[in-house]
């Protein structure tokens, strides 16, 4: 039981050995407490209990983290917010607007434009690496390329027309042209129908730079029926591409992280693999995007169509007697079958209406013509 | 070393390495936390991911206006009164805290001990020994008045105290 005025509560006592007490007041605890055999006693249990309580202790944990967590911090990491004062974005807006104001703004070219008078694509980070071959294009060229985007990137295609006497050196100056200007043949085909002229039809590859060279090279291949150019700009496309691309390859590299702790449940882990392996199906796909792409920026496309200007020939050997004699008895057996089968098919196909006509013009053209006859009379 | 509260302001910031540190710091004590008052040991290291899964989500949210273990526990503290919700809707078995009703080691009359105590005299008690929080951090995480939580603490340890007694009698 303890005394009416005493000076200090109990569980003020255990706020002193639990050092919640002020400075002040936790001294006067202290004084009292060394003088107090009751108080005592009460802080004597208490740190029993204490005591008692840190038998319980829980094993160690060897807890890492599974992969919800790591998905978590991955997301965390792709759309971190930031946070930027109100008076930032505002310097960032007025820089802008005079960057705008101050910049001369560049024209892409628009499709149809000439594109000779334009200026060459834009500086590669690494040059194509040329190849001696003709089909099929350089090695290493399109792979390598990354492009700094302060220009626009455009595509071109040109289509090329033309007649020529000497179709026969057609063909080898093609190759020898493509072996010029570092291009390859994409495809090629050439015709050559009896009693007409003779076709080539090509789809040239050569680098964009190259283009206005080689268009006037091809132009003395034979003379010029039509001629085209075109450009189409690529810039946006390939910027988003190579974003995509590399948000992807960053998912991808935080997923094998995952999938390399892999502590969490064998379901989870699956997951992680099959996530994997559609980030994965995405890359490829969109780094083989990116190539073509590349392609088309490095390398211009030139449809070039040589016809042959044909002249007829004159066949001098005359056949022989017999050949003549077959070839007419021939000709006239299939005259007449011919003639045979057209007045049949006339008759059929003129016949009816002309019973028809017959059958509704036949009574009032003979009471006609009998009338005119009475009258004539 | 860097405290606690300057790594989660890094981590707000996007440092992985900040969070690694905290993880590593207090995955242990977390652990503890859900151990001693769950009989599952896995459902106990799951809801310690959870404690730090949903600091990862409030985190930008985050102000340094507590201790960070403070802060954990308080996530935690709601993720186990969400967790008994569930387990009282699936077992609806009326008994004790499971981690504390088990009995096989050398804790057993302290865990039944506390069993017997009032549930928020227990969790102050909890609080105070295993989680060393301040009264003040104890109101705050109880929602209770720091008088309130300094009684109600006093009254479970003599409650122990008796038992204790009863035990070596």
């Amino acid at each position: 039981m303890r005394q009416p005025n005493h000076p200090m509560e109990p569980d003020e006592i255990m706020g002193y050995l639990d050092g919640e007490l002020s400075v002040d007041r936790a001294a006067s605890a202290a004084a009292h407490l060394e003088r107090c055999p009751e108080c005592q006693t009460v802080a004597g249990d208490l740190r029993t209990v204490a005591h008692e309580m840190l038998s319980w202790q829980v094993e160690e944990t060897r807890l890492q983290m599974n992969p919800a967590l790591s998905v978590a911090l991955a997301e965390r990491a792709s759309r971190r917010p930031w946070r930027v004062r109100p008076w930032v974005w505002a310097l960032v807006g007025a820089t802008a607007v005079l960057l705008v104001l101050a910049i001369p703004r560049r024209q892409p070219p628009s499709v149809g434009d000439d594109v000779r008078a334009s200026p060459p694509p834009r500086e590669m980070r690494s040059e194509a690496k040329p190849e001696e071959q003709i089909f099929g294009p350089p090695q290493g060229a399109a792979q390598s390329a990354g492009y700094v985007l302060d220009a626009p990137l455009v595509a071109r295609t040109a289509s090329l027309n033309l007649t020529t006497s000497d179709f026969e050196h057609v063909r080898g100056a093609i190759d020898d042209f493509l072996t010029r200007h570092k291009g390859y043949l994409a495809s090629l085909n050439i015709t050559a129908p009896a009693g007409a002229a003779r076709s080539l039809t090509a789809n040239l590859r050569v680098p964009a730079a190259d283009l206005p060279a080689a268009m006037s090279e091809l132009k003395h291949l034979g003379r010029v029926d039509s001629e085209q150019q075109s450009g189409e700009e690529v810039t946006e496309q390939y910027a988003d591409l190579e974003a995509r691309l590399a948000n992807a390859r960053n998912t991808e590299q935080r997923l094998t992280e995952i999938l390399r702790q892999r502590t969490g449940k064998l379901s989870d882990v699956l997951d992680v693999e099959t996530e994997i392996d559609r980030v994965r199906g995405q890359i490829e796909k969109m780094d083989g995007e990116k190539k073509g792409l590349t392609k088309r920026i490095e390398f211009s496309t030139i449809d070039l169509t040589v016809t042959e200007a044909y002249k007829a020939r004159l066949d001098v050997v005359p056949d022989s007697t017999f050949g003549r004699l077959r070839n007419a008895a021939v000709e006239g057996y299939a005259n007449m079958i011919g003639g045979i089968v057209a007045v049949g098919l006339f008759s059929m196909t003129v016949g009816p209406t002309v019973l028809l006509w017959t059958a509704l013009l036949f009574f009032p053209l003979r009471y006609a013509w009998r009338r005119w006859r009475r009258r004539g009379m | 070393m860097v405290t606690d509260e300057a790594l989660m302001l890094q981590f707000q910031r996007g440092s992985r390495d900040a969070f690694d540190e905290l993880f590593a710091r207090h995955r242990q004590e977390l652990f503890g936390f859900f151990r001693r008052r769950l009989a599952n040991r896995e459902r106990a290291e799951d809801l310690a991911q959870e404690t730090f899964l949903a600091m990862i989500r409030a985190i930008s949210r985050y102000q340094p206006r507590a201790l960070v273990r403070t802060y954990l526990f308080g996530i935690a503290m709601n993720l186990l009164s969400a967790e008994r919700r569930r387990e009282r809707i699936d077992h609806p078995t009326p008994g004790a805290e499971p981690a504390i009703g088990a009995s096989h080691d050398e804790a057993l009359w302290v865990r039944e001990a506390m069993a017997k105590l009032d549930d928020v005299d227990r969790e102050i008690l909890m609080l105070r020994e295993y989680e060393q929080l301040a009264y003040a951090e104890i109101a705050e995480l109880l929602r209770l008045p720091v008088n309130t939580v300094r009684s109600r603490l006093f009254r479970a340890r003599m409650a122990l105290k008796s038992r204790l007694k009863a035990e070596e009698a």
